[in-house]
């Protein structure tokens, strides 16, 4: 696999992507924690 | 944090295809953060006329006792429609494939399945807390065919378990094939267009003679496609490879020259992802453009 080939899928990662998905919804728990 | 995950997509790549490798990456990758992850889905598999029923039945069963212990309720698509906006905890559509889009480009009862579906996708999109999709083209799509403010919308792709696709691949990183070959994989519906790909080889077969192409999948449009192979008499360049596993699906992505896939409509395309994996060049064409042309 080529190094650009890499990096990109390398953004994929079950991890990356799991982190992600937090990033965009934990403000939404955060807030139900706060109410 | 406590996460449902809604989706009545069947637990298997073979019936679930991109969605369930997408849903069931995404419970791995929350799971290996330290996050308990519960999958609500439908138990066994139906027939493919059944599933919009089992889907339909499959929710409405559901219930708020179903998901109490949970700090966040992710509904794949249509899934927990009736939930949405009825919870003490946030709701958020995951939507990846967008009915309402899919529906365009099918025909018969496919399509008509496909719309019923789609008035539940936009319920629950529009109850949610929170809408999140594959890709910017997918975002641009729900904001117009679900009304939704795009604000509401989020891009979250679909993950790609890289450890074992690089552990497959490499078994098979010496099979190139002396033939020059093309790759497809889809599940055959209209939206794949895969008879471009078809009709494409026979023109590609006049300045490549022994250019292969191998299409993996199966689905509603496979006897159309065997009848195009045997018209345009492409028996020796076509290959309808059916459904492979996935020790066999690497070995096809190993073994050819570039990956191509015209479909229609995409929501993301997690199979050229895969193709990138393998370090293969994709082809394609650009998502939703017949709409706008």
């Amino acid at each position: 696999m080529g190094t650009a080939n890499r990096a990109m899928v390398e953004r994929f990662a079950p991890s990356s992507v799991a982190q992600q998905f937090l990033d965009v919804v934990s403000p939404l728990a955060a807030g139900r924690e706060r109410q | 944090m406590r996460i449902a995950l809604i989706t009545a997509t069947p637990q298997s790549v073979r019936e679930g295809s991109g969605t369930f490798v997408a849903s069931e990456t995404l419970r791995r990758g929350l799971s290996a953060l330290g996050h308990e992850v519960r999958v609500i889905a439908p138990t066994g598999s139906a027939l493919p006329f059944a599933y919009t029923l089992r889907r339909f039945t499959f929710n409405q069963r559901l219930g708020t006792t179903h998901v109490d212990d949970a700090d966040l309720v992710v509904g794949f698509d249509m899934d927990g429609f009736r939930l949405a906006g009825r919870l003490p905890v946030p709701f958020v559509a995951y939507i990846h494939g967008i009915l309402a889009d899919e529906a365009r480009f099918e025909r018969g009862l496919v399509a008509a399945s496909m719309r019923l579906q789609s008035r539940a996708e936009r319920a629950s999109a529009r109850r949610a807390a929170l809408v999140l999709t594959l890709s910017r083209y997918a975002r641009g799509r729900i904001t117009q065919v679900y009304g939704l403010e795009p604000e509401r919308v989020a891009v979250v792709p679909p993950a790609l378990d890289i450890a074992r696709w690089r552990a497959a691949l490499e078994a098979h990183a010496d099979r190139r094939r002396s033939a020059p070959t093309v790759l497809c994989v889809a599940r055959m519906y209209p939206r794949k267009n895969i008879a471009s790909l078809v009709r494409a080889t026979a023109v590609l077969r006049s300045r490549v003679p022994d250019v292969q192409v191998r299409i993996v999948g199966d689905g509603p449009e496979r006897r159309r496609l065997e009848r195009l192979v045997r018209r345009l008499n492409l028996r020796a360049q076509v290959r309808l490879e059916g459904q492979l596993g996935f020790g066999q699906l690497a070995r096809a992505y190993a073994g050819c020259d570039i990956f191509c896939l015209p479909s229609l409509q995409e929501g993301f395309g997690l199979v050229f992802l895969e193709a990138a994996a393998a370090g293969r060049r994709s082809s394609g064409r650009r998502p939703g453009s017949p709409a706008r042309g």
